[in-house]
């Protein structure tokens, strides 16, 4: 199965903390099961020019590298800054990353910042305002755009729409491809109590160009998407149903803080790659107890 | 390009639309980082639980980038990055560390009264520092530092010729470390606004 970013395989967030484990992962591959295919960067925290050697090292060994960007605020109400375009455009062109990725969020607004990816309210016009956007992004970028929807512990009022039908549109009027971030639906679909199945059945999962698995924690009642937790059964659960539905063309572990052992990170990826070809089978032999859950 | 929509001729949000579109972020932005009230139709739970999400997230952040900062005030370092969100905005970008450095600058004027702060600003006021000697200011000088009694600020303000002058300038009432602005009861209300007290040292 062919798509715009190429098959990607199963990927990690590359961090600094995270490097030699990642180097040696790659040096030491010897199960083509859950060999990595790529990691993705946040753009933010590398400089584009100069990137650390280690990401030159891997794309040498046949990796793709994917720059994650955090701070277009393509949910916005101003329009993507030149500079951060630029900025971006060089890493993927230094990097001859197959594709970008951002998110459909703001995290400025009125000169102040969230520090943080802040959710945009499902209406019209807030999908008119993204639309325009992402499509400057899109002209400023060599290569094709990923968006991934958040996780948001606050809904804004006045929804004229649901999430996926948001999705749905927006990646239908820009030509952009999905980033599925599967802890995020997990979350949003349990803090605000929509089906997660549904959910899936209603984006475009032909346009899905990777997806994330992250940790998360529940507190006081809440789920919080923390990428600081290991993964929960309910987050690779939703990982199989979508592997029943889609092949999808990259699978990636974001980690960002409080790194476990490498024993329990290598543990997290090979439970992701199972869970992958768990749900590969179910497609495969669709009558066999399959999409009943 | 397969990913330019050709088919797609709706035209782009209006200037006006935008504008409209942005001042409805920058009111939840400012509920969530600048402790103002809670736009209409929000959860206040939900925005408590998510403006508590972003002051951990900063916590981690500057901890992460200035771990011996962290380390050098240990078990109080959480307690004063708390209180140094509540009145400094997450730096340009909200970065890490820039963030940790305002922090540090905070931390050393936390620690004072106000009469040491005011006596701070009055030097800040009447000289020029940095390198070198201190030397006496030529043209007029504005400095402004927290007032620790209550969400103030004191203000220094100089003249040549005329002297220096500090304010005290309250805000809004003290408040002690207590609920955020969008729990407060309703039904209550609000106590008058603070007199400006000025004296010439």
């Amino acid at each position: 199965m062919s798509r715009d970013g190429g098959e990607l395989g199963l990927g990690i967030g590359w961090r600094g903390e995270i490097a030699g484990f990642i180097a040696d992962l790659v040096a030491n591959a010897e199960s083509d099961r859950w060999r990595l295919g790529f990691v993705e960067v946040v753009a933010e925290h590398v400089d584009p020019r100069s990137p650390p050697p280690d990401l030159d090292a891997l794309r040498r060994q046949g990796l793709a590298v994917v720059p994650h960007g955090i701070s277009l605020s393509l949910g916005g109400s101003e329009r993507p800054e030149r500079a951060r375009l630029e900025r971006l455009r060089t890493l993927a062109e230094r990097l001859e990353s197959p594709l970008v990725s951002e998110h459909i969020a703001f995290v400025r607004a009125g000169g102040l910042e969230a520090g943080h990816l802040l959710p945009v309210p499902r209406t019209r016009t807030a999908l008119d305002v993204l639309v325009a956007n992402v499509r400057e992004a899109q002209a400023a970028l060599p290569v094709p755009l990923a968006l991934e929807h958040v996780a948001a512990l606050i809904e804004w009022p006045g929804a004229e729409m649901n999430e996926a039908d948001f999705i749905s549109e927006l990646l239908g009027r820009t030509g952009a491809l999905l980033l599925l971030d599967v802890a995020n639906l997990y979350a949003n679909a349990r803090n605000h109590r929509f089906d997660a199945l549904a959910w899936l059945d209603r984006v475009p999962l032909e346009r899905l160009a990777y997806v994330h698995v992250g940790g998360g924690v529940e507190r006081d009642g809440l789920y919080h998407d923390t990428h600081a937790h290991p993964v929960v059964e309910g987050v690779l659960h939703l990982v199989e149903q979508l592997c029943s539905r889609t092949e999808p063309p990259g699978v990636l572990l974001e980690r960002d803080d409080r790194f476990p052992s490498r024993s329990e990170l290598a543990a997290e990826l090979v439970a992701i790659a199972t869970t992958v070809g768990r749900g590969a089978d179910r497609r495969a032999a669709p009558d066999a107890s399959a999409r009943r859950d | 390009m397969h990913q330019r929509a050709a088919t797609d001729t709706r035209t782009g949000p209006e200037e006006r639309e935008r504008v409209a579109y942005g001042g409805l972020q920058a009111a939840l932005l400012r509920t969530l980082v600048a402790d103002a009230p809670l736009p209409e139709g929000f959860a206040p739970t939900r925005v408590r639980a998510l403006a508590d999400a972003l002051e951990r997230k900063r916590l981690r952040g500057a901890a992460k980038a200035w771990p011996g900062l962290a380390s050098s005030l240990g078990e109080r370092f959480a307690e004063l990055f708390a209180d140094y969100t509540r009145h400094c905005l997450p730096p340009a970008d909200a970065d890490p560390v820039a963030d940790g450095i305002a922090f540090a600058t905070w931390v050393r004027t936390a620690t004072l009264d106000d009469r040491a702060r005011q006596e701070l600003l009055l030097v800040r006021a009447r000289y020029v520092t940095g390198s070198g000697r201190a030397r006496l200011r030529r043209g007029p000088a504005v400095a402004a530092t927290r007032s620790l009694s209550g969400r103030g600020v004191l203000l220094v303000v100089g003249f040549p010729d005329v002297g220096v002058k500090t304010f005290a300038l309250h805000l809004r009432p003290p408040t002690s470390r207590g609920p955020k602005v969008w729990n407060r009861s309703p039904g209550v209300a609000s106590p008058p606004p603070r007199r400006v007290s000025r004296f010439r040292l």
